[in-house]
C-alpha cells in the first residue's frame, strides 16, 4: 500500500514540476525616475550680444561668487552673473544680471571681469558695474566644457541658454541597460562655488576675492585656471586680450584653485597639489603635495597652514567628512597637523584667527583657529545648508540653500547676521 | 516584529484552548527547505503551526528564505490529507514575505546613494506525503512551487552646487518562482 502511495506522490509531483516548470522564473521589473534637462539653444550671436548688464534677476542657482569693492558678482549656474552692490552689507541690493550662458567661475582684476562661456573666454569691462562693457571673447580654450552629448545641436553656432526640466520614468526589466542619462554638461558637476581670501595684493588693479570653490585664480598678471586635469594659464598683462600660454597636468579630478602670495594650492579628489608661481609665473612650478582618500576637498592657505576640508557625497566618493590642517613650513614636505571631524563640511575660508566653515545642514560654523591643534567653536549659525563662504574685512558672506547671507565678526563676541538675500523657488 | 509574534503567539494559544474544546490536535509541521531557482539555488526554513481536524490542518507559518534576498515569510498554510492513514497531502501558503535588514542590493544596482528594501507577497502550493514515526509524529517530504516578491527602491543623489539637488530613483521589483523541495518533522 505505502508503495502504491509513495509512487502516486511521486507521479503527482512530476506531473506538479512539469507543469510549473514554465513557472520557475526570477524575473525583475525595474522602473527609473529621473530629472532630464532639454537644452535650449540661442544663436551665437544672439547670445554674445546679450552678454551686457540687463534687469537684475532671482538667484536661483546661486555657484561662485567674487568680491570687488562694493560689489558681489555672484554666478547663477550656467546662466550668467548677478551683479549685487553691497555698499550696505545689511541691505545688499541686487541691481543687475549679466546674461553669460554656460557660466561657472569668474575672476576678477581691476576694471576687467573674466568669465567662461562654455568653451569661451569672457573679458569685461566692468568700471561701472551697471553698466558691463564686453571687450572680447576668447574661443575654445576651456575644450572640457564641450558638450559631446547627442543632445548637443548640430549647428556649432548654436549655443545652449537654458535648460528645460522634464521628470521621467521609464519602466524596463533590470537586465536592460538604461543609459539614458540626462544630458549632464560636462565639467558643471566637478566645478563648485565661490573663493577665498588670498593674495593680499596691494596693487592699482586690486584682485577680486574669490572663494574656496574656486576653478579661477588671478595672481599678479595671470590668470590660473583648473579644469578636470589640467592647470591652464593666461597671460592677462592686456587684460583685454588674455594669451593662453598653455597648460600643465595636475591630477585626475581637480576641482578647485586657491591662491595664496606666489602660490598656489590647487585640491583634486586624490589631494592638494601646490604650485610656485614666483620664479615661472607662465609654467607654474609644483613644489609639494599632500594626498588624501579620494574626497571633494576645497582648500584654503595662510601662510603656516594649509585648511581642507574633506566631505563625502555622490560624485566625491569617500566617507570622510573632515577638516584636515597641512602644515606647510616644508613645502615639499607637507605634513597633516590633526583632523576634525564634522558634518559634511565644504567651502571655507580664514581671516586673521577666524575660521570659517560652512558645514552643510549644520549651518555656518565659526572657530579660533589661533591654536590649529585646538581649534575652538566660537559660534554656530544653524537652521541653514550652507556651502560657501569668503570672510572678508568683518564681513563672511555665505552662500546657503535658502539665500546669500551676510553676517558681521567685527566684533568676535557678536558675531551676528546682517542680512540674508533670498533665493527664489 | 514583536508585535507580530504576540499575535503568533496569542493565535497558538487561541488554537490550543480551541483544540481542547473540541478534540482536535494541535500540531508543528517544522521543515528544511531547498528552493531551485531559475538562475541559483537556496535554503530555507519554516515552521507552521497549527490546528487538525478531521482531514484539514491549518495553520500559521513562519520562516526564513534565502533566496535570493534574505526574507522571513509569515503565512497561512491549508493543508488537506488523504488516504486512509491521511499520509499523502496537499498543501498551500499564502502571506507577507518581510525582508531582512540586513540585505544590501545585490551587483545588479551598482550605484545608489541610499537604498530600501521592502518585502512582498508569498505564496507556495505543493503535495507530499508523511512517514508514521511514533507517538502520532511523522516525517515529511513535499514538493512544490514558491513564489516570493522583494522590493527595492534606490535613490541617487546627483551632485550640485547648491541643494537641492536633482535626485533619480530607481525601484526594482523581484518576483521569484522557485521549485521548493522539503523535508521534515510533522508532531
Amino acid at each position: 500500500m505505502r508503495k502504491i502511495q509513495s509512487t502516486a506522490v511521486c507521479t503527482a509531483l512530476l506531473a506538479l514540476f512539469s507543469l510549473l516548470s514554465g513557472c520557475v522564473k526570477d524575473t525583475c521589473k525595474h522602473s527609473y525616475t529621473y530629472t532630464w534637462f532639454e537644452p535650449l539653444y540661442k544663436t551665437s550671436a544672439e547670445v554674445r550680444a546679450n552678454i551686457k548688464s540687463n534687469p537684475a534677476t532671482d538667484i536661483q542657482q546661486p555657484g561662485k561668487m567674487v568680491l570687488l569693492g562694493n560689489y558681489i558678482f555672484l554666478n547663477e549656474l550656467n546662466k550668467g552673473i548677478h551683479v549685487i552692490d553691497n555698499s550696505n552689507p545689511s541691505s545688499p541690493k541686487n541691481i543687475g544680471f549679466i546674461d553669460i550662458p554656460g557660466n561657472v567661475d569668474i575672476a576678477i582684476k581691476g576694471n576687467t571681469l573674466y568669465a567662461d562661456l562654455y568653451t569661451d573666454l569672457v573679458v569685461l569691462d566692468i568700471s561701472d558695474p551697471t553698466h558691463v562693457v564686453k571687450k572680447n571673447i576668447i574661443s575654445g580654450v576651456f575644450p572640457q566644457r564641450y558638450y559631446g552629448y547627442a543632445y548637443l545641436s548640430g549647428d556649432s553656432a548654436q549655443i545652449i541658454y537654458d535648460w528645460k526640466r522634464h521628470d521621467t520614468t521609464i519602466m524596463e526589466d533590470c537586465s536592460g541597460s538604461r543609459q539614458i542619462y540626462p544630458p549632464i554638461p560636462m565639467g558643471i558637476y566637478y566645478a563648485n562655488a565661490t573663493t577665498s581670501m588670498q593674495n593680499g595684493n596691494k596693487m592699482s588693479n586690486p584682485v577680486g576675492i574669490t572663494g574656496s570653490m574656486s576653478r579661477f585664480a588671478i595672481v599678479n598678471d595671470y590668470l590660473y585656471t583648473v579644469d578636470d586635469m589640467y592647470l591652464n594659464v593666461f597671460n592677462i598683462t592686456t587684460p583685454d586680450n588674455p594669451a593662453y600660454n598653455g597648460q600643465s597636468l595636475v591630477d585626475y579630478h581637480v576641482e578647485t584653485i586657491y591662491p595664496f602670495k606666489d602660490k598656489l594650492f590647487v585640491g583634486s579628489n586624490n589631494g592638494t597639489f601646490i604650485y610656485n608661481v614666483s620664479a615661472s609665473p607662465s609654467s607654474p612650478q609644483k613644489v609639494g603635495e599632500f594626498t588624501h582618500a579620494r574626497q571633494c576637498d576645497p582648500v584654503i592657505a595662510d601662510d603656516t597652514y594649509a585648511y581642507i576640508t574633506l566631505h563625502s557625497g555622490t560624485t566625491c566618493l569617500g566617507y570622510d567628512n573632515e577638516l584636515d590642517i597641512v602644515k606647510l613650513n616644508n613645502l615639499t614636505d607637507a605634513s597633516l597637523v590633526k583632523i576634525y571631524h564634522l558634518t559634511s563640511p565644504m567651502g571655507l575660508s580664514k581671516d586673521g584667527d577666524l575660521l570659517f566653515i560652512c558645514d552643510g545642514t549644520d549651518g555656518l560654523k565659526v572657530f579660533d583657529a589661533s591654536d590649529v591643534n585646538n581649534l575652538k567653536l566660537i559660534k554656530q549659525f544653524g537652521g541653514m545648508e550652507t556651502y560657501d563662504v569668503i570672510a572678508w574685512n568683518g564681513i563672511a558672506i555665505v552662500v546657503a540653500k535658502a539665500g546669500i547671507y551676510e553676517f558681521s565678526y567685527a566684533d568676535v563676541n557678536n558675531i551676528h547676521e546682517l542680512s540674508k538675500i533670498n533665493i527664489a523657488n | 516584529m514583536r508585535k507580530i509574534f504576540l499575535i503568533l503567539l496569542f493565535t497558538a494559544a487561541e488554537m490550543c484552548v480551541y483544540a481542547q474544546k473540541r478534540k482536535i490536535t494541535f500540531r508543528s509541521i517544522n521543515a528544511v527547505e531547498y528552493l531551485i531557482g531559475q538562475n541559483a539555488d537556496g535554503w530555507g526554513f519554516q515552521s507552521v503551526n497549527g490546528i487538525a481536524w478531521k482531514n484539514y490542518f491549518t495553520g500559521i507559518g513562519m520562516g526564513t528564505d534565502y533566496y535570493p534576498y534574505n526574507s522571513y515569510p509569515i503565512f497561512f498554510d491549508q493543508r488537506i490529507y488523504i488516504g486512509k492513514k491521511r499520509s499523502l497531502f496537499g498543501y498551500g501558503n499564502l502571506g507577507y514575505n518581510f525582508n531582512d535588514k540586513k540585505n544590501k542590493p545585490g551587483k545588479e544596482i551598482y550605484y545608489y546613494s541610499s537604498y530600501h528594501f521592502r518585502g512582498g507577497v508569498y505564496t507556495d502550493i505543493g503535495i507530499g506525503m508523511r512517514i508514521p514515526l511514533k507517538k502520532n509524529n511523522f516525517i515529511t517530504f513535499s514538493g512544490g512551487f514558491s513564489y516570493k516578491e522583494i522590493y527595492i527602491k534606490t535613490t541617487s543623489i546627483n551632485e550640485c552646487l547648491v541643494a537641492p539637488c536633482t535626485v533619480d530613483y530607481n525601484n526594482y521589483q523581484y518576483a521569484n518562482g522557485r521549485v521548493t523541495l522539503k523535508a521534515g518533522i510533522d508532531f
